[in-house]
């Protein structure tokens, strides 16, 4: 949603930085999704799997 | 809640006022600044109306008196009203307003704030300012329309504060998640660091008093809902104290460490082994007959039979243990507790190794237990009295040497036999200050017979404890040294009470006695 009210419909943001910079964010959080991998999990200690995945 | 969650919440609650707060301050800045400028401005036409109001032959306030006013004071876009009340009386404006809708939405922003600069007619966005005349029965009041350079900066400001508030909302989110975190972990750490303190023993890492009284709470409710026995051990070292104060502090750690280490090489993963103090250990067997208690217990006991080797110093330790059942025993833990302590008592002087708890052996052991709570305060104010039986040579009838005895004299139970209180004494590392005060006491008397003209030997008795003691020839020279007394006057006799923990260092401790 963030990307594409940043990139692809420009009439919702008409602002170029703040659309860059929200579809930055958009961005990230893709590549983060995509891996599945996020090193700022790591370092919080955060783990959104459930018991039984973690147990394995 | 949790901590990591209130921290969580707490921050993204501080980021979105902080958000709301700065979001709220730049869009009234971006509104009123234009708005002050034109109150600034209707201040002048005020005063500028006023003065014409109040001049002589002035001319009462009209349409066309009002467009004459706006055209030459304000910009050809403007609109110039007069208000009595909420009631607009006359509008002077080159534009067409849909009056209806805009007093309803000037007085609606009116009544909100009388600070609100902006209101939005029909898609048209003005900027207005108010002024009261002189009477206060009018109130002027002038419209702009915005203009579409400050629409578009008002615009991209307002996508900039909401861009740069997700972005800062983003990134709290993170902080928050990191910080709470590690604070949460930290935190945690500390409680778990100070839990395992308070219900665990520092030198052994075993469960402490604490825990044991609650697994013990525990395993009383298990038994009762599973009609199942359990046991409670009991047991100490027979002679810590000894060993303790003769070889030192830091090598009875370690042979409590090693000792529990041999216990809880003993147990069963359902059964806990605590340390109550001292020399004092617990177990508790839960799920366990009379028979799995006798082969727990020999087992413990067979653990024990090997020397322990500290340092180089080889040393042995026997443990007794007191054992009570639940519930043939007792159903509390209290109870049960109390039982084992007697049953302890009753296996160190049986030297059985272990025993079960006897309810005829309690009065004994009461018995028992005063002695011991009372001997400390003899030996410590010197209470027991030193007498001496003569040893005459039959060639001449004379009295050569005596044999220093020690006696006790209980304030309540009469006098006390030495084969009762000088076990104790070993057994609560009383004997070294029991032996000096004798050797004190011999040499003392030894040495006013002597002024009298009794010149005489003394044996005193050394428990083999005293043996382990390598400053005892230095310390037993030392007393010597205060009386004009020969040392080949003075024989020790060595007592055959106990074991011998080490025999080379005794060995070594009588050479040096000889010498």
């Amino acid at each position: 949603v963030i990307i594409y009210i940043s990139f692809i419909d420009s009439d919702i943001i008409n602002d170029s930085l703040s659309a860059n910079i929200l579809g930055g964010v958009g961005v990230l959080s893709l590549i983060v999704a995509i891996m599945g991998v996020c090193p700022l999990y790591s370092l919080a200690d955060i783990n959104t799997l459930c018991q039984k995945q973690k147990d394995k | 809640m949790k901590l990591r969650t209130q921290i969580l919440f707490s921050i993204l609650g501080i980021t979105f006022f902080a958000q709301a707060v700065f979001g709220f301050l730049a869009y009234r800045q971006i509104t009123e600044s234009r708005g002050d400028q034109l109150t600034i401005f209707l201040q002048y036409l005020n005063r500028e109306i006023a003065e014409r109001l109040m001049m002589p032959g002035n001319v009462t306030i009209s349409k066309i008196y009002l467009e004459e006013l706006r055209k030459k004071f304000s910009t050809p876009k403007s609109t110039l009203l007069v208000q009595k009340g909420s009631r607009i009386l006359y509008v002077a404006s080159d534009i067409e307003i849909d009056i209806e809708k805009l007093t309803k939405h000037f007085n609606e922003a009116y009544l909100d704030s009388d600070k609100l600069c902006l209101i939005d007619v029909n898609g048209v966005e003005y900027y207005w300012a108010i002024a009261k005349l002189p009477d206060e029965k009018y109130t002027l009041v002038m419209l702009e329309p915005a203009a579409n350079e400050e629409i578009m900066i008002a615009s991209a400001l307002r996508f900039r504060l909401i861009t740069s508030g997700v972005v800062i909302l983003w990134v709290a989110v993170w902080v928050s998640l990191l910080l709470s975190s590690k604070i949460s972990k930290q935190l945690d750490a500390k409680n778990d660091e100070l839990e395992h303190l308070a219900l665990h023993d520092t030198l052994t890492g075993l469960p402490n008093r604490a825990l044991l009284t609650e697994r013990l709470e525990q395993a009383l409710l298990q038994a009762e809902r599973s009609s199942q026995p359990f046991s409670l051990f009991l047991m100490d070292l027979d002679r810590f104290k000894e060993v303790n104060d003769t070889l030192g502090h830091q090598f009875g750690d370690e042979l409590l460490k090693m000792v529990s280490s041999r216990i809880l090489n003993c147990m069963r993963k359902i059964d806990s082994i605590a340390r109550l103090g001292g020399d004092e250990f617990a177990v508790l067997l839960p799920q366990t007959d009379y028979k799995g208690t006798v082969y727990c217990a020999e087992r413990i006991l067979r653990s024990m039979d090997e020397p322990f080797s500290i340092n180089n110093v080889s040393t042995e330790s026997k443990v007794s243990i007191g054992i009570a059942i639940y519930p043939d025993h007792g159903t509390t833990a209290d109870a049960l507790m109390q039982y084992a302590d007697v049953a302890m008592y009753q296996a160190k002087r049986s030297q059985s190794g272990y025993a079960f708890y006897d309810p005829l052996q309690n009065t004994h052991t009461l018995r028992r237990l005063q002695l011991m709570n009372d001997l400390r305060e003899a030996v410590e104010q010197n209470k027991i009295k030193v007498y001496y039986q003569p040893l005459v040579d039959n060639s001449t009838q004379k009295v050569v040497c005596v044999e220093a005895l020690a006696r006790w004299h209980h304030y309540e139970l009469g006098d006390i036999t030495p084969d009762e209180f000088i076990p104790m004494a070993e057994q609560m590392g009383l004997i070294r200050l029991l032996t000096f005060q004798v050797l004190t006491q011999s040499l003392s008397d030894l040495s006013g017979w002597k002024v009298k003209g009794h010149d005489l030997g003394v044996n005193v008795n050394l428990s083999t404890y005293c043996l382990q003691d390598m400053r005892l020839p230095a310390e037993i020279e030392s007393i010597i040294s205060n009386y004009s007394i020969d040392a080949s006057q003075i024989e020790f006799e060595i007592t055959e009470s106990a074991l011998m923990h080490d025999v080379s260092r005794a060995r070594k401790i009588i050479d040096q006695l000889n010498y």
